[in-house]
């Protein structure tokens, strides 16, 4: 048996940052005061804030929904659950179910947007369509886009002032190696652990997992017993990031610590790069009146692209 | 399908059962003494990648495994 460092009960994580096993209640204990720490020193959250969390059913979001319910009383912020069904026939419809169960559990409000309800189609429907088109454009961008694009209206619109994804480590990581590799200086100035938007159509983003380690977030959401079924997103084929994953979780086995290293950059570029690079203000979509970087807004683009119709924002609340 | 590592002479294997992602029910032969972690990379798996219960909890992968043992892996790379 390997020993708690601190206290000799079995251990069931050796955590790369301390070079420690830890038992079940040190690590909860760590992995808690990580989570609380976060949302003080980067002024994630204030008193009296509404903020939605974005999730899944997957486990990152599943924690973050677990944690920011956990803090809510002690830093006087309220919280409720927001899910995209994009329509994912034989993958989201149980992701959903286990999101269901963790927030009745612990007692959250959770609400729904539908990709069929709000934008006339399904994501299996949309990528009939590009599959049709030669696949210029793949599944994950489209539905990454769709995604931001109704849960900034969604929490808006439920009154929210903050949104709370569960981005962990290891995404952050991949995010950075992939705009290095396409030069998205913009995006490397932009990746933060709150993301202010600039505009005041555009809800705050705050990741309270931006440095804990994606296996971590695994181990604790066992031990709380936040279970998410074994499925996998039948377009994860189609994404250059899953690639860039698998990739860096090799090198992380040849030399730990190269994700905790790949962050470390990629906030001091961020830092670095921000006095150069000058800030611009995002301006409206001229078609949907939306926040853009563009005259015409990439939802709209894309929605002109699969021939769908306006917009029609449908919020269901399923617990 | 058993999978078994070559003992050296004189080395005792022990049998464990493996659940592997939820999905997959394996057995490996192993000398007495293996980790986890020498169970999980004979399966080509990456450890980075891993969590590993031991009969029903949650270990770090430096556990030897016993004959017997059923370990049940989690995939950290959820996909989607």
């Amino acid at each position: 048996m390997v020993s708690c460092a601190l206290c000799g009960k079995r251990a069931v994580i050796r955590v790369g940052y301390l070079d420690k096993p830890l038992c079940a209640d040190h690590f909860s204990e760590f992995f808690e005061k990580r989570f609380r720490q976060m949302l003080v020193r980067f002024d994630m959250v204030d008193k009296g804030d509404v903020v939605a969390v974005a999730t899944s059913g997957g486990k990152d979001s599943l924690v973050t929904l677990y944690l920011m319910e956990k803090f809510s009383e002690e830093f006087g912020y309220s919280v409720f659950a927001l899910a995209i069904d994009e329509g994912i026939s034989g993958y989201r419809e149980y992701k959903l179910d286990a999101l269901v169960s963790v927030a009745r559990k612990i007692g959250v409000e959770l609400y729904v947007i539908s990709f069929k309800k709000s934008l006339g189609a399904t994501l299996d429907e949309m990528v009939n369509v590009l599959k049709s088109k030669g696949m210029v454009y793949k599944p994950c961008g489209i539905c990454g886009v769709f995604r931001r694009y109704l849960i900034n209206l969604a929490a808006r619109e439920l009154g929210a002032n903050k949104v709370a994804t569960g981005h962990n480590l290891d995404d952050e990581a991949q995010v950075f190696v992939m705009n290095v590799a396409r030069s998205g200086i913009p995006n490397i100035v932009r990746e933060w652990p709150v993301s202010r938007g600039g505009h005041e159509k555009l809800v705050t983003r705050i990741k309270p997992l931006f440095f804990t380690p994606e296996k971590e977030s695994l181990v604790y959401s066992l031990i709380r017993g936040l279970k998410t079924p074994f499925v996998e997103c039948p377009y994860v084929v189609y994404s250059a990031r899953h690639r860039v994953r698998r990739e860096l979780n090799r090198l992380e086995d040849e030399k730990p610590g190269v994700k905790y290293r790949i962050i470390a950059s990629s906030l001091l570029y961020s830092r670095l790069l921000s006095r150069v690079v000058r800030k611009t203000t995002p301006q409206l979509c001229k078609v949907c009146g939306e926040p853009s970087s563009s005259e015409v807004c990439k939802a709209c683009q894309f929605r002109e692209y699969l021939g769908l119709g306006d917009v029609s924002l449908k919020i269901e609340r399923v617990s | 399908m058993v999978t078994e590592v070559e003992p050296l002479a004189g080395e005792e294997l022990v049998t464990v059962k493996i659940r592997v992602f939820g999905r997959e029910d394996k057995v490996v032969r192993v000398p007495r003494g293996s980790t986890i972690e020498r169970v999980i990379r004979l399966l080509s798996l990456n450890p980075v990648e891993v969590v590993a219960a031991k009969n029903g909890e949650v270990v770090t992968e430096e556990e030897e495994v016993e004959d017997g043992d059923f370990i049940e892996l989690y995939s950290v790379v959820s996909g989607g």
